[in-house]
Formats: structure tokens, sequence, C-alpha cells
């Protein structure tokens, strides 16, 4: 689906057509959720998350004045929707999570040895354990691979910031990986 | 790249290659001359390349179906948003054409009226629990209301050491701090040891006796524990399901000893 193509079906959606706005959820449905999952952490939380995000977008895609994309608006309502949630959360209980299922890691990979994917459940382990804005920037900027503009776009910050939080993110990350190679 | 903050920021924006040529061409020549922000560089590189070897894809673990399910589960949201929001519509439209303006402001004042009155009961009514009465005494001396309030204390301390080890987080490999719970620990049983001198309900005995062998373990634990201690003294606290217990318990000594400071009151 080309640019002009999705402001076609934004324009169709913004007339109240259903059909249209359910391709724009079926188009950004995945990373949505993925966006949510990386915030909420379990799959239940994000499903949740991702589902209200599109009904408040739905709520007011008239208001959307299409001067940035729409990934990355309907973006920016899921990060604030999952970072409510996540509020929620901590006022309710501090649970724990299984990141078991976080990622689809390489440990499936036949070319990836036991070792290896050991340290990789160990690297996401510790990338699940970062504080949620340091995760979150981690994720959106290098594994979802959206640059630091739209990143700083989807969280209403400066690129400094989300700059700021990617170094402390990849120091902690690096930090806690040291410690845990030492012991 | 004066100060060794601004150097580690400018070997980020280096590696990800949001760096102007000029600026890469300052950098390399920095990390020629250093060795520390070298040995940097390389070890935030190798962050970064295991960062790109992970697949995230969270949404990777639902099925087909669950993603066929997507569209119509927002859109059933969607639908439900809607129908409230035209119920309430039809409220405002209701309230507008059948009330007229007398009838709102009575209404409006008769609500104000009554948030008023039910704020100032309230608090009236916590005034009244805060009314200090002795009345009873111990048979070894000790005020029945100062026992009642150090039980209450004990269970509160409880439930807020055990819910901390419940929910404490444990990164494997790295040892648990547990210095603060074992100090925790050890006044909680020094207190469980004085109040069973005192005359307790058959329950609160009990219970005091289930958190025993968890406080004990904690308090022999060592200051920086492995996963398996904090394992097996969170097990202790899920088998008791002795949150639950002393939960139960924090409540039963709060509606108590309010019941008994209202009688006292009533009889003063």
């Amino acid at each position: 689906m080309t640019a002009a193509d999705e402001q076609h079906i934004i324009h169709r959606a913004k007339t109240g057509d259903n059909g249209a706005f359910r391709l724009l959820v079926s188009r950004h449905m995945k990373q949505a959720y993925n966006i949510a999952y990386s915030i909420v952490q379990n799959h239940q939380d994000a499903e949740e998350a991702a589902q209200d995000a599109f009904v408040r977008a739905f709520r007011f895609l008239e208001k959307f004045r299409e001067d940035s994309e729409f990934s990355t608006w309907l973006y920016r309502i899921v990060v604030n929707v999952s970072l409510n949630s996540v509020k929620k959360m901590k006022r309710r209980t501090s649970r724990e999570t299984d990141c078991s299922h976080a990622l689809a890691s390489a440990a499936g990979d036949d070319m990836h040895s036991q070792e290896n994917s050991d340290a990789m459940q160990h690297f996401e382990k510790v990338l699940h354990d970062l504080p949620t804005m340091q995760r979150a920037v981690v994720i959106l900027r290098h594994l979802d691979g959206l640059s630091t503009k739209q990143v700083s776009s989807i969280l209403q910050c400066s690129e400094g910031t989300v700059k700021t939080h990617l170094f402390r993110g990849l120091r902690n990350l690096r930090e806690r990986l040291e410690f845990i190679r030492q012991k | 790249m004066r100060s060794e903050k601004h150097i580690l920021e400018a070997l980020y924006d280096y590696l990800s290659g949001e760096m102007s040529e000029s600026e890469k061409r300052k950098v390399e020549v920095h990390l020629q001359r250093c060795n520390e922000c070298n040995a940097e560089c390389d070890k935030m590189r190798s962050t970064l390349e295991r960062l790109s070897a992970l697949r995230y894809a969270p949404s990777a673990g639902q099925s087909e179906e669950f993603w066929s399910e997507f569209p119509i589960a927002v859109e059933r949201r969607i639908q439900a948003f809607a129908s409230t929001r035209e119920r309430m519509l039809r409220f405002v439209h209701w309230w507008g054409k059948r009330v007229n303006g007398a009838t709102k402001y009575r209404l409006a004042t008769a609500f104000i009226i009554l948030a008023i009155g039910t704020t100032v009961v309230m608090k009236w009514n916590a005034g009244e629990t805060q009314i200090p009465s002795i009345a009873e005494k111990e048979h070894n001396g000790i005020p029945l209301e100062l026992v009642d309030q150090r039980t209450q204390r004990y269970f509160r301390q409880s439930g807020v050491l055990m819910v901390e080890l419940a929910n404490r987080k444990h990164y494997e490999g790295m040892p648990t701090d547990l210095s603060l719970e074992r100090r925790v620990s050890r006044h909680l049983l020094d207190e469980a040891r004085f109040l069973k001198q005192q005359s307790l309900t058959p329950y609160t005995t009990k219970l005091m006796s289930d958190i025993e062998p968890v406080l004990i373990e904690l308090a022999n634990s060592e200051r920086h524990s492995e996963k398996p201690t904090v394992d097996l003294l969170r097990d202790g606290i899920l088998q008791g399901n002795l949150l639950f217990k002393v939960r139960m318990a924090q409540i039963a000594y709060d509606s108590s000893s309010r019941m008994r400071i209202q009688y006292a009151s009533i009889k003063e």
C-alpha cells in the first residue's frame, strides 16, 4: 500500500467508512501490538492497549491533521495508552512478568547453538528489565527500526531526550550483561 | 567533545550513523588518541550488534485466528462506545427538553447539598474514631489497646514485607539484596514473641505461628541471597496463603478496635 493509497483510505475513514478504518486496523495492528508489548510486557495488556488505541484513533480521527504520518500519530496513541496501562498496573500490583515469549528470538534457529540461545535469552530478559522509557526507546529505535525523529515524535519529546534515554538504556543493558557474564 | 559525557553521546551518534561526515572524522581522530573512548566505542558497538541480531516480534506469538479476530474486536468496541455515547446524548437531549430551567437548578443544588452533607458526615465519623480511650486493662498490666495497636502494626509490617518479597524481581545470576528484609524480619520475630505472651485470639496466635517460619528463614538468610532462597520464601508465603490471611487479620483488627473505641466512647 502506497502513501497515497493510505491517505485515500484515511479520507474515507474520516467520512465514516467503517470498511476503510478496518483496513487501517489490519495494516497497523501488528506494529501497534509490538509497541504496546514493548511497554506493558504481557500479551493480555498489549492486546487491550492496542485495541483501546484503535478505538481512540477512530474517535479522534477527524482531528488527525495529516501533517505527520498516520502511523506516527497512531503509535503515539498506542504509547500513551500503554504508559497509562503501566501506571494502572503499578498502582494495582507490581506483578512478575513472563517475558519468555516476549521476543521471537533466534532461540529456535538451527544456526545458533544452545549456548548462543541462552545468551540471547539473557539479553532479552535484561532488555525487558530496563526502566519503561529506556526500554521503549531502545525497542522502538533499534528493534522496530524507527528513526530517532520518529521515536521523538511518537513519544512527544525532543530528539535529544530520545538520545539520552537511548544512551542510558544501552549502557544499562551492557552493564547488566557484563555483571551476569562476570558471575 | 570536551567532557566525557559529550564523547559518549557522540559515540552513539557515530555508531548509529546519525552524524555528519565532518563530525564523524572528529570522532575518529579522538578515538585514535583516547583508549578509554575507543574501548567504550567497541562495547557499544557490540551491544548494538547484539540488538540487531534479535528478531523482535511479540506479535508473532499470536495465532492467525487472533489477528483475523483483532479488527472485529476493535469494531465491536467502537460500536459499544458509539452506543454508550448515543445513550448519553439521548439523556442530555431528554434532560434539556423535559426538565425546565428552574428544576435543573433545584436538582443541581440538591446534588451539591447531598455531596457536602455526605462529606461532613464522613469527616465527623472519622473524627469520632480518633477519640482516645483506654478502658480496659490486661491481666499483666499492659493496656489492651496497646496490644491491639502492636498486633495491628505487626500484621501491617508483615503484610508489606511479604508483598515486597512476593514481588521482588530477581535478575538471573545476580544476588538479591535482602539486608533490609532481614532486619525487618528480626524485629517482627521479637514483636511476635512479645505479643504471644499477651492474651490474643487463637486465630491471631495461629497466624503468627504460620508467619514465623518465613520470618525465621528470612532472618537467617544471606545478606545477598541467590534465587533459590528468594523462591523458597516466596513459596512459603504463597503455599500458606499468608498474604490473604494477614490482610484479613488486619481488617479484623481495624474493625474490632474501632468498635471497641466506639463502645468505650458511648460508655463515657
